[in-house]
């Protein structure tokens, strides 16, 4: 059976049920409305995150699904206990995009619920930042930085705690 | 545009998971609202949960007292208070290392092997089949000032093999480029890496040890924190000796930032006799802080184990302990508690500054 999807800009992608099923969002959806031609609108979703997200999920298309969470603490404990840097190579050549379309990504796998890509974008932009200072941070996703010096010392101060933790 | 700073907060705090707390910090000395975030103490609930699990987490909530010593320590330093709660919590339980975060020698071989073990803080055991230079360490890093006790989770079979090895503590301030010691690799590395970190540091290490014997009379049963016998098939706390970590000094002027701040304690498992040690199973090695202010002395019970006896309160004014400021009045009456067991085998050990003979009535 195929499913029909909408993104926010009135693009229609049809793909394979099981395919769909890798957002939690979809799968209740479609287990709620059972049988249906009718397409789903995304109104979250642009047509070129949800392409995207669609190449993900069919590229993942075998891969066991992911349990229930019914402890969400020791689930994210568990994915943290893999190391941020435990990316498949297909992974990681995914998510070689632009800054802002990782963004969308990890917005769009919160919203349509799909848990490993959330965790791929979320570990993606941890990378990043990782060895940087904060003024590479700022610059890297266009911050502003909005503190006094004064602030800015007392921050200092305030995290040297973890300093070389 | 959607950016770092404009996700919501709870798509930022699942990525600040994956990085250690002086990175997930930088990112909250960006701007405003990151900082905001981070000030807030549902953040660091949630961080501290998904670093280091539920347990530990809940083990910091309990212990009130331990909130209390954190306290002082934290306040006194200048600065920190304001988020005080939230950074003791969280460093509260970075005091913890578990058995995956061990290395040392013959780690990871046939000798030394990660195993899958419900009963453990993260599900998994550091069980030793047997080997004869056995020589393993965990790194605690950003320990605050303070005094503590080692305390090892452990299971281990009666064994006259493993009845001299020795737990320690080594307290690392680490140079402008150095983080981590050197890990150790191979036995011969480790016994370089040790010569050269005494040679280069100097004084910024001091190398506390105690002796522990396995089997012995400190051994805590883990929930009753009764004595306990150290056995193959239930975890026990074998205690190491109290330790007290004191701020180094501070960074001369010019110096990198990073000199004279935290500290990085390594908690460490040695016997290199040549007799094979076996069947040692390691679930985590923490610190747990003890609060000086009302302890004067420790005794030891009649069952053998080691507590601290409740003194008298301490004036109100009275100022904070076991930071590197605290009053040679605190320090002696501490000492002085700690001399009664020194016969014992409890020395006196200061760690984080050039070693000091504990002082004399």
């Amino acid at each position: 059976m195929k499913v029909t999807l909408t993104s926010s800009d009135n693009q229609t992608f049809t793909v394979d049920r099981d395919i769909a099923e890798k957002s939690m969002l979809l799968k209740n959806m479609l287990e709620d409305v059972g049988e249906s031609a009718a397409p789903i609108p995304l109104p979250n979703v642009q047509a070129d995150t949800l392409k995207r997200v669609i190449e993900y999920c069919e590229h993942h298309r075998s891969d066991a699904p992911v349990p229930a969470d019914d402890d969400k603490s020791k689930d994210a404990f568990d994915s943290v206990r893999k190391r941020a840097d435990d990316i498949e190579e297909w992974d990681a050549h995914f998510m070689k995009m632009e800054t802002d379309a990782i963004f969308e990504t990890i917005l769009a796998a919160n919203y349509l619920d799909i848990k490993p890509l959330l965790d791929l974008g979320c570990k993606t932009v941890a990378n990043m930042i990782k060895g940087k200072r904060a003024e590479d941070i700022r610059e890297m996703f266009n911050i502003q930085n909005d503190f006094t010096p004064e602030e800015e010392e007392q921050i200092r101060r305030e995290n040297e705690w973890a300093a070389d933790a | 545009m959607i950016s770092l700073t404009t996700l919501p907060a709870e798509l930022l705090t699942a990525i600040l998971r994956h990085l250690p707390p002086h990175e997930a910090l930088r990112v909250g000395a960006t701007c405003r609202a990151t900082h905001e975030l981070m000030a807030s103490d549902a953040f660091w609930s949630d961080y501290a949960v998904t670093r280091f699990g539920l347990t530990a987490v809940a083990e910091v909530r309990n212990a009130s007292v331990v909130d209390t010593a954190a306290d002082t320590v934290i306040d006194h330093d200048g600065g920190i208070s304001r988020h005080g709660a939230i950074y003791r919590r969280l460093h509260l339980a970075a005091r913890r290392a578990d058995a995956t975060t061990f290395h040392g020698a013959h780690l990871p071989t046939h000798y030394w092997q990660r195993v899958p073990d419900p009963t453990t803080t993260t599900g998994v055991a550091l069980k030793l089949t047997s080997v004869c230079w056995l020589d393993v360490a965990a790194d605690l890093p950003g320990v605050l000032p303070g005094w503590y006790q080692p305390e090892w989770r452990i299971r281990s079979p009666i064994s006259r093999n493993n009845a001299e090895i020795m737990l320690s503590a080594e307290v690392h301030v680490p140079p402008d480029r150095a983080v981590v010691a050197p890990a150790m690799a191979t036995p011969q590395a480790a016994a370089e890496a040790d010569a050269q970190q005494h040679v280069t540091h100097g004084d910024d290490i001091v190398y506390a040890e105690s002796r522990v014997r396995l089997g012995s009379t400190r051994v805590l049963h883990p929930a009753t924190r009764h004595r306990a016998t150290l056995n193959t098939t239930e975890w026990s706390v074998v205690q190491g000796a109290p330790i007290e970590v004191v701020r180094p000094p501070a960074a001369a002027p010019g110096a990198s930032h990073r000199a004279g701040r935290a500290v990085h304690v390594r908690l460490r498992m040695r016997d290199i006799a040549p007799v094979w040690k076996v069947g040692i199973v390691i679930d985590t090695v923490a610190l747990r802080p003890i609060d000086v202010a009302e302890t004067h002395t420790w005794r030891r019970r009649d069952d053998g184990v080691f507590e601290p006896l409740p003194g008298p309160s301490p004036a109100p004014d009275a100022p904070p302990t076991g930071a590197a400021t605290a009053t040679p009045t605190t320090q002696a009456s501490f000492a002085a508690g700690l001399g009664r067991v020194v016969d014992l085998v409890l020395p006196h050990i200061r760690i984080g500054g050039p070693f000091r003979p504990p002082p004399t009535e």
